[in-house]
């Protein structure tokens, strides 16, 4: 099991430096950092000498290992914006993006495992019919859309919620059900189709032939294995609640991670959006280590792969 | 983000919404605004948006002097100002002012304000805003003596709108905003909260000095937010969540002008359109160079028809490559108008009757490129244009990869030439058209003090450029604002709300 752990956190490892490279040479290659400090009204003149000062001037790949350097030695950086080290950037939006992913990640695992587990039991059943609409539904309209629409009801029509800012519970609820219903249809399918292919096998037939309660036989039996490919699909889920909020964030201007994120680049601030793409892709892998490490536990023979 | 408007609307407008600004904000007398803008530092010199330096960095920080939007010069912080040659300026300031803390203001504040811009190791954004400064001393305990590098006649545009006194040592060691401990200014509002990205709020200074052309705060509090997206900002503003909105797209500004309790205004600004020709050698020939050809694709534009169908209310077509109340500019410089037959006989003369092709680059506006690319295209030139960001669309400008670039400039409300054709005409890699005779009267007029020597050579440079077609001259850009009907606002063509000037009716 740890030689299996150490190969996994091995590729993670991997990953990242991947990301790294990537993330330093996009960055460099989409914006101007010179030009982009100095705004709109600057001269040629204004935009060398802000190159100068911080060094832009200088080759890609002495910039690139200066920086991987840093980063390494747990320094970020420091934001070309507001003039203070990106750390302390970042850390002062985690907290709203950890709140509104895990608010949002709970409530699809809330709806969407019950209503799998519904429309499992009953395939071509109304309800089953009712949970595949909502499904293909889900994954049909576009997030912003749906978010819009949440807005123009609930704030605008009903003002039963705000439509943007993230410093009251009341703001979360609407951004919390448009990430959530983007996740929806996924773990809703995947719980659906592995009931029914449960429920087919034989143990669960024998299960029943001893006349264990129905309940009994869908909660303990079936669904402990039924889930067990939601495990691998709600970490990707979740990282992507915790990264992938870019729209949903900006939308209700949410002071997370998503909307640094978005700020960040239309600000041309490199160094926040390198440490975004690393802390978004360090979730992904560990999220991913700890669903390997999951379904490894549950299942010995993945042990070897 | 246009099919979002639009579903937005069409879903307000279909829900029958009955919607009104709530009334607590105005009983609270609190003013709350929002715009997609994220002011990340607080100081008014390191974020050259226009909301830090313009809104906040006057709210509560005071100008030496003050300028209406007439273009007249006002006392604010100094009480008299004189010019002791053309590289001095000499200050007389106020003795009655004191900082937010209660500390006295004095002529130290205003010396390290003007040493520390200047000095291009602080790194100030935008240093030709300040690179023509030198230093700053005292004369005395009530007079400012600032010197400036070579004779730079719009010194006191600058110095009116965009340097705000800070206190002495406000930057510290670090060049953070208060890194003195002292996050203070002189202005009808103190800072009360700062959430970098996010929100300012300011509230009523009780130490506001009588008699400034600001007059006394009129708000308890006023709050600024960033709201990226202009759906929710709508959304908040029909909500009752904020009060003040702008820069609405003109596809919105219709159906909300008929919704109870909202007043929706388009004003028109100092910023200018215009159609750069770039008349350096391209490989392979530059069909530019024909001045034939650059009347053709004038000709071949109907900009009376893009303003009204798709610029909107509030622009104008200009016929001068300036702005009509900016020092220097002349009026009508160019009689170009609408008439295709006329570009293509133009252009068959030119020796292209079968039209030719072009590459275009542009950052503001999709639709007003495509609109400029369908007139061009109807006259036979084939124009293969691309939207980029601002500074991607400058790089191919810099690097001589494009025929031309439709472009804008709002000189910073800065009512003088100098603040528009001097970035663009100075035989700079920003020169598209390297005319050595321009550069020089455009140079000789923003280093002289005499008014009829810069009259003269504004007047010469304005004119060759639209005679040339270095630009041809498209419209002007209105902004359109959106707030409670129960605020009372004016809006300025130099972009500039003055919100110490707004109030609730009621106060």
């Amino acid at each position: 099991m740890l030689n299996f752990i150490l190969r996994r956190a091995g590729i993670g490892v991997l990953v990242l430096m991947a990301v790294s490279i990537l993330a330093f040479a996009l960055t460099n290659a989409a914006i101007d950092p010179a030009a982009a400090i100095a705004g709109d009204s600057a001269s040629a003149d204004d935009i060398q000498a802000i190159r100068e000062l911080y060094g832009f001037d200088r080759p890609l790949h002495i910039q690139f290992f200066a920086w991987a350097q840093d980063i390494l030695s747990g320094d970020l950086g420091q934001s070309y914006r507001q003039r203070r080290p990106v750390s302390e950037v970042v850390m002062e939006r985690l907290p709203v993006t950890m709140i509104l992913g895990a608010s949002a990640f709970v409530l699809a695992l809330v709806v969407a495992i019950p209503l799998g587990i519904l429309a499992g039991l009953r395939p071509n059943s109304w309800i089953d019919r009712l949970a595949l609409g909502f499904a293909v539904l889900g994954q049909a309209i576009p997030n912003f859309w749906f978010a819009l629409m949440g807005i123009v009801i609930f704030s605008v029509n009903l003002r039963m919620l705000p439509a943007s800012g993230s410093d009251k519970w009341q703001s979360y609820v609407l951004p919390a059900i448009a990430l959530a219903y983007y996740a929806m249809p996924t773990l809703m399918r995947l719980t659906r189709a592995g009931m029914i292919d449960t429920l087919q096998s034989d143990y669960i037939r024998t299960a029943r032939a001893k006349g264990l309660r129905p309940p009994m036989v869908v909660l303990k039996h079936a669904l402990r294995n039924a889930i067990l490919p939601l495990v691998s699909v709600a970490a990707v889920q979740l990282g992507m609640m915790l990264g992938g909020s870019v729209v949903i964030e900006t939308i209700f201007a949410m002071q997370g991670i998503g909307y640094l994120a978005w700020e960040s680049i239309t600000l041309s601030d490199p160094p926040v959006v390198q440490a975004i793409v690393i802390i978004i892709a360090s979730f992904y892998v560990l999220l991913t280590l700890l669903a390997d490490i999951i379904n490894a536990w549950l299942d010995p023979r993945l042990r070897g792969r | 983000m246009k099919l979002k408007y639009i579903l937005g609307a069409a879903a307000a407008l279909a829900l029958n919404l009955h919607v009104g600004p709530t009334m607590a904000q105005q009983s609270e007398n609190t003013l709350r605004w929002t715009s997609n803008v994220s002011l990340t530092t607080v100081d008014p010199y390191f974020n050259y948006n226009r909301e830090a330096m313009l809104l906040n960095g006057q709210l509560v920080w005071d100008t030496l002097i003050y300028k209406t939007s007439e273009g007249e010069y006002l006392p604010l912080l100094a009480t008299e100002w004189k010019w002791v040659d053309d590289q001095t300026l000499e200050f007389t300031l106020r003795d009655d002012v004191v900082w937010h803390d209660g500390e006295p203001f004095t002529v130290n504040d205003a010396v390290y304000t003007f040493n520390y811009i200047s000095d291009a190791e602080n790194g100030v954004n935008v240093q030709s805003n300040v690179n023509w400064i030198a230093g700053a001393e005292a004369a005395d305990e009530n007079t400012l003596r600032v010197s400036l590098k070579k004779p730079f006649p719009a010194a006191l545009e600058y110095m009116s709108t965009l340097h705000a006194i800070v206190p002495d040592g406000f930057f510290g060691d670090t060049g953070q905003a208060g890194a003195n401990g002292r996050l203070v200014g002189t202005g009808p509002y103190k800072l009360a909260e700062f959430v970098p990205g996010d929100r300012i709020r300011v509230e009523a200074s009780d130490v506001y000095f009588d008699g400034s052309v600001k007059g006394q705060p009129t708000f308890d509090a006023v709050v600024y937010r960033t709201i990226p997206d202009t759906s929710t900002q709508i959304a908040e503003l029909l909500s009752g969540g904020v009060d003040w909105i702008w820069r609405v797209p003109p596809d919105q500004a219709e159906p909300m002008s008929s919704i109870p309790g909202i007043t929706v205004s388009a004003d028109e600004t100092m910023r200018i359109s215009f159609l750069s020709m770039n008349l350096r050698d391209i490989e392979g020939g530059n069909p530019l160079q024909d001045i034939k050809v650059r009347q053709a694709i004038a000709y071949a534009i109907n900009r009376e028809q893009i303003v009204e169908q798709i610029v909107g209310e509030g622009s104008k077509v200009i016929q001068s490559p300036c702005f009509r109340t900016q020092f220097g500019c002349v009026k009508d410089a160019n009689s170009i108008g609408y008439d295709p037959e006329k570009a293509k006989a133009l252009l068959a003369e030119a020796g292209y009757p079968d039209g030719l092709e072009l590459k275009m680059t542009s950052y503001r506006s999709r639709e007003w490129t495509e609109a400029v690319s369908g007139f061009l295209n109807a006259v036979g030139i084939k124009v293969s244009a691309s939207v980029l960001d601002y500074s991607n669309a400058r790089d191919r400008v810099v690097n001589n990869q494009v025929h031309m670039l439709l472009g804008d400039w709002g000189s910073y409300g800065v009512n003088d030439v100098s603040a528009l054709l001097n970035n663009f005409f100075t035989l700079s890699e920003d020169d598209m058209a390297q005319d050595a005779t321009v550069s020089e009267g455009l140079l000789t007029a923003a280093q002289t003090a005499d008014t009829d020597v810069r009259m003269e050579n504004y007047d010469y440079a304005v004119r060759r450029i639209a005679e040339q077609l270095y630009w041809y001259p498209l419209w002007t850009h209105p902004t359109t604002y959106a707030y409670a009907e129960a605020l009372e606002f004016q809006s300025h063509p130099d972009e500039n709300p003055r919100f110490f000037e707004s109030k609730w009716a009621d106060q």
